[in-house]
């Protein structure tokens, strides 16, 4: 009998205190853990089954909906016959650029904005009305800007980024907890020092979360932005593979595309527990 | 050694909006604090006690000049408090250690804002994590602390730069009975190795009287200083002193005290509800 999230929630443990006291962790046996990681590939088992069936029993149609393991060959042959990478590269480029040209951007602007009142309730405003607009939306008005060269598609996904960097760090900065800032001040500690030193680390979760969310977006936007406007990338090919007929193709850039977004989200977990291993599990 | 504090004819005033006020009219002026008068001798503990609200963290504020009097002067050996400083040190009831930094980090950071030598932070650090027993978790970070491990991090932090005065804000609130006991006999222990003059706030009575060589007790609304009270106990010997007759009687004075100057604030309430 699985264990329902009731059960699961409030079954009888050690508390955090006994824990302590004993100088142990509360864990599971390991057998448990082997089979959670279980679950985890069932799952994944079970949507390429599915894939795979579902075509060929002709319950879909396979010419639309190619079996799992045509789509897996024809990823194999475009990436040992370098066709894959010719497409993924671009659109890594664009979407590094915008992405790393919106944490520049964001970082220190959510933090001027954080910082003094003033800017903050000039700039508030301002930015819930452009949080608030679709960014695929003006994408019209950077390919009028900047043409269809790399420039509007790295504005694209720098201004999708940007937003929630900017705003997740605003929040961060603007919410430090004011018995820090009051311990700072009693120290003597001058503004500069207290925003590097105190306010800055104190907000820097909130602010990677900011990242993450920005990540995951990069990629989303830089697809889309590349089916319309692009000679190269991945969503230019995907557009590209289904005008042509390549079905097994497009799928497999498809597959390419939420590889890449689980990568980016990944690395960037990754990297935040880097960062934060002073935090609470 | 020097540490004594004088506040002579000290107001306090803050712009405040009825609770169930959302805009900004009704806004009306809030006396915290109106003539008060207290010293502190060099090196002594004075605790000062009084109901909620009574104004008991706004002389704290004062004194650790993270505001300035509306009236009145707020001196340290003699000279006006005009904002932080270094001869003063701080500890709030919130843990206020950084999250990020171990318990030695912690010290240092205060130590590096004090301009000590790098070379110095560590030695120091160490010295000042051993005097309130926390050697063995010097790289610990607050979250695997306790409550009253956080907060001996917070006193040796305060202490590690030397100030004249130490400042405490309720610090021991947060704490279980036992935990609070425990640390209220290592300040005294403290105390009588550095020699440091230190003002204590808190509403516990009987923590008043144990660690108070006197004892203030403040009246509210506003806030003003009712009666300072000596307290004499011998504190050294091993026997419990708070179960001595001589303990309950300073702590029924200040409780009838107290209870006197809650009753017509009391009756005020009562009012308005019927209104």
């Amino acid at each position: 009998m699985p264990s329902s999230l009731v059960a699961e929630r409030t079954k009888g443990d050690l508390n955090p205190r006994q824990a302590q006291a004993a100088g142990v962790r509360p864990g599971g046996r390991r057998t448990a853990r082997v089979f959670t990681v279980g679950r985890t590939l069932l799952g994944v088992v079970i949507l390429a089954a599915a894939w795979e069936i579902l075509p060929r029993t002709g319950l879909v149609d396979p010419q639309f909906v190619t079996p799992f393991h045509d789509v897996v060959r024809a990823w194999w042959q475009m990436l040992t016959d370098g066709e894959l990478w010719q497409q993924v590269r671009p659109s890594l480029v664009r979407a590094a650029a915008g992405f790393g040209l919106a944490i520049g951007i964001g970082v220190p602007l959510g933090a001027l904005i954080a910082w003094y009142r003033v800017v903050r309730e000039v700039a508030t405003p301002v930015l819930e009305i452009f949080r608030n607009t679709a960014a695929l939306a003006i994408l019209p008005v950077f390919i009028l800007v900047f043409g269809i060269g790399e420039t509007s598609k790295i504005v694209i996904v720098c201004y999708a980024c940007l937003f929630p960097i900017l705003l997740n760090t605003v929040s961060g900065i603007a919410s430090v907890d004011q018995q820090l800032l009051r311990t700072a001040r009693v120290l003597g500690l001058s503004p500069v020092k207290t925003f590097v030193q105190v306010a800055l680390p104190a907000a820097l979760p909130t602010i990677f979360t900011g990242i993450r969310i920005a990540g995951a977006a990069s990629v989303l936007v830089l697809i889309a932005a590349e089916m319309v406007g692009a000679t190269a990338g991945l969503g230019y090919f995907i557009n590209y593979a289904q005008t042509t007929y390549l079905i097994p193709q497009m799928y497999a850039a498809i597959l390419t595309t939420t590889l890449l977004g689980l990568a980016v989200n990944y690395g960037l977990i990754a990297l935040e527990k880097r960062f934060s291993r002073w935090r609470v599990a | 050694m020097t540490g004594h504090i004088n506040l002579e004819g000290v107001r306090q005033e803050f712009w405040v909006r009825p609770e169930n006020g959302a805009d900004d009219r009704g806004q009306r002026l809030f006396v915290a604090l109106d003539e008060l008068d207290l010293e502190v001798k060099d090196g002594e503990i004075l605790t000062l006690v009084g109901p909620s609200g009574c104004g008991k963290s706004t002389v704290l504020d004062l004194l650790a000049g993270l505001s300035r009097p509306v009236a009145g002067s707020v001196q340290l050996d003699g000279k006006e408090i005009e904002g932080p400083g270094l001869d003063r040190g701080v500890v709030f009831q919130q843990y206020t250690l950084l999250p990020w930094r171990s318990a030695l980090g912690n010290i240092e950071f205060a130590l590096e804002a004090a301009g000590f030598k790098r070379s110095e932070r560590a030695a120091r650090a160490r010295k000042y994590l051993d005097l309130v027993g926390l050697s063995d978790f010097a790289n610990r970070y607050p979250h695997e602390l306790s409550g009253g491990m956080k907060q001996r991090v917070a006193i040796a932090r305060s202490l590690s730069y030397e100030p004249e005065v130490l400042l405490m804000d309720e610090p021991y609130g947060a704490l279980d009975a036992q935990t609070r006991e425990r640390l209220q006999e290592e300040l005294i222990d403290i105390w009588r190795r550095t020699g440091t003059t230190i003002v204590f706030i808190t509403h516990d009575i009987e923590e008043a009287v144990y660690l108070g060589q006197r004892v203030a007790v403040m009246s509210a609304r506003p806030g003003k200083i009712r009666e300072v009270i000596e307290v004499d106990l011998d504190r050294s010997s091993k026997s419990d002193v708070r179960s001595t007759p001589e303990f309950a009687q300073y702590r029924h004075h200040i409780w009838s005290l107290l209870r006197e100057l809650a009753a017509p604030v009391k009756a005020v309430e009562e009012v308005e509800k019927v209104a």
